[in-house]
């Protein structure tokens, strides 16, 4: 074993890049193979019931300093009005009007149900083909949005439609892991290569 | 995807002048970028973008065409496989990387300054393929802007339709990472280390999250957060690095002049970072000289040419906009021949006169207006600028948002660092890197007094102090860090130590504040407020053809919500060009406003001069909402009264401005 690593650590020191160009490999296949694993458990996770994918009304949400016009309509009373729903979430999908600049349209989420919620487990609404879109973390159990920052706005919902059953949603897979795949392997090298430098000029 | 088009050319390309040269074609690439963004911008100055961008573009295609038809295909391939090294293909990843991401996050514009004028500026001669001629900021009107960027946007997205925010972001990017690793290959030429380059181009890939990382922020995401803002200060530093480390390359050549030149058009504070760089490249020069075997006058003609000609480019964007637009340009209207006294509100004359002792008896104003020579006698120096002084040492001392720890801790790092890597260099850089280093300590105090110069002119306190501060502390590190890593005599163990501490505070960092955080800040920068008034104007984009002309009224004052319509009604909103008329069309009919007193105006043109104006240059008015004076004096001429979200088309008929019906449901 140990005369293995002693050649292994020489392959390392002789071809830095051929090793560097393995550990991409590997990150690569981890990714893919991350993702594959995530397709299958939120698929299983859709066709078992756990995510499932519905049209809501604002009546199907705990409403914080609001006043519901109707099923589709309503009234921020606060600065800080709050609609809460509570269950599996893996998205939201909205489309609604502002009657005016409602400042911000944010989302908070947390996996205990409790109804704590924290910046830290927040989320901007995303515009994609007139929707607002909020992608929430496997395991999220409640969540809250915000209509905005100041009282009197009438937000009008035309669509609110909750998990919905998509490929992205199913794989979860994310920017945020290309640009880990892309940093992370040159730095597990960098650092070893200073550990093995480190050790061999020790040993000299 | 489309804005890899430009990448993949200039790719090609420098094929056959890394032959030539015989430098990676990082390096290549890198000048050819800067030759292109240059060549455009001169074109641009003569009104020639379109077609000088097109030739660029065939010659461009030609030079790779004419290179494999003489070199044949295998030996062309043959030499692409030499120059495409490490550095090369480190730029190519990271370029896709980046277009994957900005494609599918399609991150956009959010601050004010970014819709108030690196936005509009880009998208201004994105689609008028032109530079603008009036001043971009409608609050100080200040034509000084150069249009670096708008050039590089311009260049990165020639193949595609319209205006994109992430293409712009995009090309930003992409002149960073062409940037970084021409730098890392230069830390190789000089460091003969594979790994400590590839490294060093890790460093300062990532260095843009930290840069960014203290910045306030709101509706950022992941990437697009770090790499996406339209924001230039982070471009200074980047760009002045590149011109040291391109001038490193090859000392005998002139390369460092491209990037030099590019620079200077970048932001106004770009002169500054030019100056310094040539400080820099004199240093070089004159310590290596006989190691470069260079002449006195062959140092001289270096540095002068160095100097020369980015200020000619600078003198070349005014000389564009005074001599070439500017005699063109008249104003659409004027208040001198048609004013008459308000019919609300206090008497105008009485109002001018009350104003006028108000600004006589502001202690700030007393007759002591700022000098440039406040920058280096302190006598000079109105109280204005000493007090933001005051407040710049209480932050270089105690303020800890720029970067990791409070300013003054970060100055004695980059000193130290600085200073080992010139004891521990060759023997014949040990002298420039000594000056360099003390060179850049003192020029970070000449830098806060030159902010605090143009800090007199701003109303804004020192909210975008860290922000100016960004450029000179990245410079100085990228150039330290530069030097630290090229330095022959340092143990490559030290290196790789310091890479490694480096790298991996960098990326626990980034992982700890997540890559799709966001910090809550006021509600004028999130991004919702730009989609509200996005879908406001969406059934009135629906009327206007693309050659209709808008004019918008709102309330004076509210310069956020003007700036965020002005940015989205391009290009049927022309506030801030010409489009080659000649006319200025950012009328405002009413004149004076006493910020102090209750918002009224002195003088209001009369509706008569109004309507003939708008009958003149506009063929339609959008209202985003009036104030008290403007309804008064013109409601009468708006079929209908004047509506808020109302759109009038400007007629001949005895009540001119007549409604629009938009459709409001898609």
């Amino acid at each position: 074993m140990r005369r293995k690593i002693t050649a292994f650590i020489q392959f390392w020191q002789d071809n830095p890049q051929k090793v560097l160009r393995q550990f991409y490999l590997i990150a690569c296949a981890m990714a893919l193979l991350l993702n594959v694993l995530c397709g299958i458990v939120n698929f299983a996770a859709y066709q078992t019931g756990y995510y499932k994918e519905m049209t809501l009304t604002v009546s199907d949400f705990e409403q914080v300093g609001l006043e519901q016009i109707d099923d589709h309509t309503v009234i921020n009373q606060t600065d800080d009005a709050q609609l809460i729903y509570t269950g599996n979430v893996r998205s939201i999908k909205i489309r609604c009007e502002f009657s005016q600049n409602p400042g911000e349209f944010v989302s908070f989420y947390n996996r205990r149900a409790n109804g704590a919620f924290g910046v830290k487990h927040m989320q901007y609404a995303q515009r994609r083909d007139g929707f607002y879109e909020f992608h929430y973390p496997v395991g999220t159990k409640q969540v809250r949005i915000d209509t905005g920052v100041v009282p009197a706005i009438q937000v009008s919902f035309s669509e609110i439609v909750l998990n919905e059953k998509n490929v992205w949603n199913m794989i979860g897979f994310s920017t945020s892991e290309l640009f880990y795949v892309f940093v992370t392997p040159i730095c597990i090298f960098l650092v070893l290569d200073t550990v093995i430098k480190l050790f061999h000029f020790r040993k000299k | 995807m489309i804005a890899l088009i430009p990448v993949f050319i200039l790719m090609l390309v420098s094929v056959p002048l890394s032959e030539k040269i015989k430098k990676s074609m990082a390096v290549s690439y890198f000048i050819l970028l800067m030759v292109s963004v240059n060549v455009l911008q001169v074109a641009a100055l003569v009104d020639m973008l379109k077609p000088a961008a097109f030739a660029l573009y065939m010659v461009l295609t030609g030079i790779v065409l004419l290179y494999l038809f003489k070199r044949g295909w295998t030996n062309a391939a043959a030499a692409f496989k030499q120059h495409f090294d490490v550095y090369a293909k480190l730029n190519v990843a990271t370029s896709v990387l980046f277009a994957v991401i900005f494609t599918m996050q399609k991150p956009g514009l959010y601050y004010w300054d970014e819709l108030n004028i690196w936005g509009p500026s880009a998208k201004s001669v994105k689609l008028f393929d032109r530079l603008y001629s009036i001043g971009l900021n409608p609050c100080t009107n200040d034509r000084n802007y150069p249009a670096g960027n708008a050039i590089l946007n311009y260049f990165f997205s020639f193949f595609t339709q319209g205006f994109a925010e992430h293409i712009l972001l995009l090309s930003y990017a992409l002149l960073y990472v062409a940037a970084f690793s021409m730098i890392a290959w230069v830390i190789y030429d000089k460091s003969k280390n594979h790994i400590v380059a590839v490294s060093s181009y890790f460093v300062f890939f990532l260095s843009p999250f930290m840069a960014c990382y203290h910045m306030p922020t709101a509706d950022y995401q992941g990437l697009s957060y770090a790499y996406g803002t339209s924001m230039v200060d982070f471009n200074l530093a980047v760009v002045f690095t590149a011109a040291i480390a391109l001038y490193l390359a090859n000392q005998n050549a002139f390369w460092h002049i491209l990037p030099l030149v590019y620079l200077i058009s970048i932001k106004k504070n770009g002169i500054f970072f030019v100056l310094l760089a040539v400080c820099v490249i004199a240093c070089f020069e004159l310590f290596t000289r006989a190691q470069a075997r260079h002449s006195f006058k062959k140092i001289c003609v270096s540095v002068l040419l160095s100097l020369l000609l980015p200020l000619l480019a600078y003198g070349a964007w005014y000389w564009h906009l005074d001599y070439y637009e500017m005699p063109l340009q008249e104003p659409a209207f004027s208040f001198e021949d048609t004013a008459k006294p308000m019919e609300i509100g206090p008497n105008a004359e009485a109002a001018k006169v009350e104003a006028k002792e108000k600004v006589e008896a502001s202690p700030q104003e007393q007759n002591q207006k700022p000098t440039i020579w406040s920058l280096i006698i302190p006598q000079l120096r109105t109280e204005r600028y000493n007090a933001i002084l005051e407040e710049m040492e209480w932050y270089f001392k105690n303020n800890h948002e720029t970067i990791f720890g409070a300013d003054k801790y970060l100055i004695i790092i980059l000193l130290v660092l600085g200073l080992f890597a010139a004891c521990r260099t060759k023997k014949e850089y040990r002298l420039s890197a000594l000056f360099v280093s003390l060179g850049l300590t003192a020029g970070c105090f000449v830098y806060n007094l030159v902010i605090a110069y143009q800090m007199q002119f701003y109303n804004d306190g020192m909210v975008e102090y860290p922000r100016y501060m960004v450029s000179y502390y990245f410079g100085w590190m990228f150039v330290a860090f530069m030097l630290f890593m090229m330095s022959d005599k340092m143990a490559l163990l030290a290196k790789q130590v310091l890479l490694s501490v480096v790298l991996v505070a960098t990326v626990i960092s980034i992982g700890r504040m997540g890559l799709e955080y966001t910090v809550i800040d006021g509600p004028q920068n999130a991004r919702i407020g730009l989609e509200y008034a996005e879908k406001k104007l969406e059934p009135v984009k629906d009327v206007l053809k693309e050659d209709d002309r808008i004019y918008l009224v709102y309330k004076d004052q509210d310069g956020e919500t003007y700036i965020k319509y002005r940015y989205l009604l391009l290009p049927n909103l022309a506030g801030i060009d010409t489009k080659g008329t000649g006319i200025d069309f950012s009328i405002n009919f009413r004149e004076g406003i006493d910020y102090s007193s209750d918002r009224q105006y002195y003088l209001v043109a009369s509706p008569e001069k109004f309507t003939a104006a708008m009958q003149s240059y506009f063929d339609y008015i959008y209202v985003i909402d009036a104030d008290k004076e403007f309804k008064n004096s013109y409601g009468h001429l708006f079929s209908g009264g004047i509506e808020k979200g109302g759109l009038y088309k400007i007629t001949d008929e005895a009540i001119p401005m007549q409604a629009v019906t938009v459709c409001e449901e898609k």
